[in-house]
């Protein structure tokens, strides 16, 4: 029931934040988003998405609303001030304790670390080998790459992620340009899937990025 | 693509340091080092290394290369001993050189740092 919940909440977020409001926002520079909603849990620095997903796993929204805020906090780095969209509250719970988390997309970060990507457009062409280098080279969508990384996948032994869509791939990986460090996330379902050493292709709603400091120098689906 | 061989990968992992988790599905891009070309060109030359070892040692030398004149510190003065390599054992590296070649793209943006030099390696 909290897993339908939580997907009728991301759909009609994700309406929420559809063309009319990303049309309004483009002047803003987009810093994170996932499902295109920027995750952020009061109190918790820095966001930890991997922990987050998990957190999302027993959300329940409880008010949906589209008020514009600003903000400033360690709440995404060392000193970083940023101006967020808050599209819903959601209440998590857990068996020891409950909190509000904001759901919402941040639009722009105003200080914190300088990168040459915070002064481009928010949405880079997966076809921007400068941005996504070897992305959707080894890891996009095709025949031929399915057939080498099913070839890949069996001749080492090892999972072998292609996504499944390059353009949604792309406007979901331009949100997360500025991390730092490798770091798995939660993609959506249909996103990608993963080749096994035994032939077969999974499905799956993860995927490891690996940033470097104009882009990433690799993101791919995991098992 | 390139398909490198894992006994390749766990062996230079080893002998170079490099601070691999063994979950990498792009192991030369992951851990490419701009700042120890100099040193895997070393290893490169002096070390016990198979043709398959040597095929995934140039991947990562190339990634780091590319990596140097990425994050702005210009083409690598290593970069003539790199290219005197792929050309005396192009037959290992031919997958390779293809690959950051990029044949046939015209677009800038769709092109690696390294793929000018390279290019100009094959031509």
């Amino acid at each position: 029931m909290q897993a339908a919940a939580l997907s009728n909440a991301i759909g009609l977020m994700q309406t929420i934040a559809g063309d009319a409001i990303q049309q309004r926002l483009n002047s803003w520079k987009t810093y994170a988003y996932c499902y295109g909603n920027i995750l952020g849990v009061p109190g918790s620095d820095p966001v930890d998405l991997e922990a987050f997903d998990k957190t999302m796993m027993v959300a329940t929204v409880v008010s949906l609303g589209a008020t514009k805020g600003g903000g400033s906090g360690p709440r995404f780095g060392e000193g970083l001030v940023f101006a967020e969209e808050s599209f819903a509250m959601a209440r998590v719970a857990s068996a020891s304790s409950a909190f509000e988390v904001q759901l919402g997309r941040i639009l722009m970060t105003m200080a914190g670390p300088k990168k040459a990507e915070d002064t481009n457009s928010a949405d880079t062409s997966w076809r921007s080998v400068k941005t996504f280098r070897h992305t959707f080279l080894k890891h996009g969508q095709g025949a031929k790459n399915t057939q080498s990384l099913k070839d890949t996948a069996q001749r080492k032994g090892q999972p072998q992620g292609q996504w499944l869509d390059n353009e949604a791939a792309a406007k979901l990986l331009n949100g997360f340009k500025n991390i730092r460090g490798p770091a798995s996330m939660k993609i959506p379902e249909g996103m990608g899937q993963v080749m096994m050493p035994d032939g077969s292709i999974l499905p799956t709603t993860r995927a490891t990025m690996v940033p470097q400091p104009f882009g990433f120098v690799s993101a791919y689906p995991i098992p | 693509m390139i398909i490198l061989s894992n006994d390749s990968i766990e062996k230079l992992t080893t002998l170079l340091g490099l601070s691999a988790t063994g979950q990498e599905q792009d192991w030369e891009v992951e851990l490419a080092d701009p700042t120890r070309i100099a040193e895997f060109l070393k290893v490169y030359r002096n070390s016990s290394l198979t043709q398959d070892d040597r095929k995934a040692l140039m991947a990562l030398i190339l990634a780091s290369a590319d990596s140097h004149i990425q994050t702005g510190l210009g083409v690598p003065v290593e970069w003539e001993q790199i290219s005197a390599l792929l050309i005396e054992e192009r037959h290992i590296h031919e997958e390779t050189i293809r690959y950051w070649a990029r044949e046939g793209e015209d677009e800038p943006d769709a092109w690696f740092d390294v793929t000018p030099l390279i290019r100009r390696l094959v031509t």
